[in-house]
């Protein structure tokens, strides 16, 4: 990776499930990363957020896990149904919900999240979900789509399949779309093809192949 | 916030698809210590679905490096922003 810096980059693994240690963690890495000066405010402030966010948000959605279980236990071979044929999308989409749902963006505003796969069926869901989850009754701040539309990226993941992309692109925009290939479970050349023939134009072709991944992670 | 950017603004002005830039985000790899550990089922699961077309998963998985790059080169793909492969950092007791 390191013969190559201008080919790759990389996102931070963090244990989630373990916000003290996520905290730690982050904050040893981003050691590694800022210049001396910033070092003392930044980590601070990252494990401050990240105590305050996994601990709260994060660990809270795995106790009330969507029931995974069920999926995998109604179908005789489990492996489709309950994993890349809908469950690991569906349980995704769950979890942006729960998140959306526990004020976590009302309380960060400015965070952002990256989901795959064309959205995991939310951008599908989105007009049904905003006119049930109305803000008043879910004591948030901003109607659920705002938060769809303004606190979470999606990206391509294997997904390469027009009428998805379509919906996804007519519900959020260009600004909020991202290229990705999930390489190796899915080709890279597949993905670049799919890109060439988006029917967006020029400039929106431009923001999901580069121009909104440059702005977000400063590439 | 983010969408107010310069750089974006001008990307909208774009009329030509040419000498585009390309960056995915949703890449994997595996080190071998993740594959005795946390990735170690994986690891099984591949070595037994060889004959479903995951044949060369934990090596392209394992190599970030030149045969990475020249599939990135023949795809016209600029950069890969990496992530651990799945579990990533869990089923580590």
């Amino acid at each position: 990776m390191q013969l190559y810096p201008k080919r790759f980059a990389g996102f931070a693994t963090l244990p989630t499930a373990a916000p003290d240690i996520a905290a730690e963690e982050l904050s040893t890495w981003l050691m590694n990363m800022v210049s001396k000066e910033e070092i003392s405010t930044v980590t601070h402030e990252a494990a401050t957020w990240m105590i305050n966010f996994f601990g709260r948000f994060w660990s809270g959605q795995k106790r009330s896990r969507f029931h995974s279980t069920s999926i995998q236990h109604c179908h005789r071979n489990p492996d489709g149904l309950s994993r890349a044929a809908w469950g690991w999308h569906i349980e995704t989409a769950v979890h942006v919900l729960r998140l959306i749902l526990s004020g976590a963006f009302d309380q960060f505003p400015d965070l952002q999240i990256v989901i795959g796969h064309m959205g995991e069926a939310l951008p599908f869901m989105m007009p049904r979900i905003d006119k049930i989850l109305s803000p008043n009754i879910k004591k948030l701040n901003h109607p659920v789509a705002d938060y769809l539309r303004e606190n979470i990226y999606y990206t391509f993941s294997g997904f390469n399949f027009t009428q998805t992309f379509l919906n996804l692109y007519l519900q959020v925009g260009a600004d909020r779309i991202m290229f990705s290939a999930d390489y190796p479970y899915s080709p890279m050349a597949q993905a670049r093809n799919f890109l060439d023939q988006l029917p967006v134009s020029p400039g929106d072709q431009h923001k999901i192949a580069h121009g909104n991944a440059e702005c977000l992670l400063r590439l | 916030m983010i969408m107010e950017n310069k750089a974006l603004e001008k990307l909208s002005q774009l009329d030509n698809h040419e000498m585009m830039r390309t960056i995915t985000l949703e890449e994997y790899y595996a080190t071998p210590a993740f594959l005795d550990g946390p990735g170690r089922k994986l690891n099984e699961q591949a070595k037994m679905a060889k004959h479903f077309g995951y044949g060369k998963l934990i090596e392209e998985l394992s190599d970030i490096g030149d045969k990475r790059i020249a599939e990135m080169d023949a795809a016209d793909i600029d950069v890969q922003v990496l992530s651990l492969t799945a579990p990533q950092c869990s089923n580590l007791t």
